[in-house]
């Protein structure tokens, strides 16, 4: 089996995942406000019969564009295994998915690293995808 | 023969719905708030003062305030909800009532704690409505529900 990476965009910023990990991705949920979530997560929405947590644009994009987390129409949400259970990761553009043959995985600059991007990025075509490492985000999540 | 009514009041405050399992409620009153004595009153316990409630003080609980719901004024509703108590009746303020359903309408959802806020999160159950994610009022374990970790 040829592994395979998924690349997309939030906002201005363009990331990779990994696909072992992700369920599906899903468009046009509706997204429901819980009271006393954990930091870090936008809300919850419904797949299948699972309640996954959103988890904000901010903490996966990073801080430094102003993120809308009132997400407009049009916008996805790839849906992912992790240890604690499904979670959603914000996605405004499915970019492609590649074989990770296709490109190089390498050491991420330092501005990379603050994008959560546990220290790799998939570099393809020349252009350079911080690997997201899903996990550590739900890890990171604030107390 | 009394037999138990397995129905559901659903009801909103602010952005958020809930489910009150009725047994745990007794009494749906408005426009009684304008009697709230608030020399009572302490927001560290989310008491918003008392009511005169069948030759009794009722505590009025601020609902949102303890869920930490957006929102300028906890009497934004005017609706009270009286509820039935370990301690006694209570009452917490509802924006709005959608009404009651029979428990065949709800099904049960769940969600891991671990995403939940770990400083005292007071609910834990969900239920699916008509679409729509509500979350469980449980009148019956709030007792220290309303005393911050």
């Amino acid at each position: 089996m040829i592994s395979k990476v998924a690349l997309f965009a939030v906002g201005r910023e363009t990331f990779a995942l990994r696909v072992e990990g992700i369920l599906q991705i899903v468009s046009d949920v509706r997204i429901f406000t819980l009271p006393l979530l954990r930091q870090g997560i936008r809300g919850v929405f419904l797949y299948r019969q699972s309640t996954v947590p959103l988890l904000e644009r901010r903490l996966v994009a990073g801080a430094r564009e102003n993120h809308n987390e009132d997400s407009p129409a049009g916008h996805c949400m790839i849906v992912f295994s992790t240890d604690a259970g499904p979670v959603g990761l914000p996605a405004d553009k499915i970019l492609g998915i590649v074989d990770r043959a296709q490109g190089r995985e390498e050491e991420a600059n330092d501005e990379q690293k603050n994008c959560k991007a546990a220290g790799t990025v998939f570099v393809c075509n020349g252009d350079r995808f911080p690997l997201l490492d899903v996990e550590a985000l739900v890890r990171s999540l604030p107390q | 023969m009394v037999t138990s009514v397995r129905m559901k009041l659903v009801f909103r405050l602010r952005e958020v719905g809930f489910a009150l399992p009725i047994r745990g409620l007794i009494e749906i009153r408005e426009d009684s708030l304008d009697l709230l004595d608030r020399s009572t009153a302490d927001p560290d316990r989310f008491l918003l003062g008392e009511l005169p409630f069948r030759g009794e003080p009722l505590p009025v609980r601020d609902l949102a305030g303890r869920l930490r719901l957006d929102g300028k004024s906890p009497f934004r509703g005017q609706i009270l909800l009286v509820l039935v108590g370990q301690d006694g009746p209570s009452g917490i303020v509802a924006d709005q009532i959608d009404g009651i359903y029979p428990d065949q309408e709800f099904e049960s959802r769940h969600i891991s704690p671990f995403f939940l806020d770990s400083q005292g999160c007071p609910w834990r159950h969900l239920v699916l409505w008509r679409d729509e994610l509500l979350v469980v009022c449980e009148p019956d374990k709030m007792t220290n529900f309303w005393e911050l970790p």
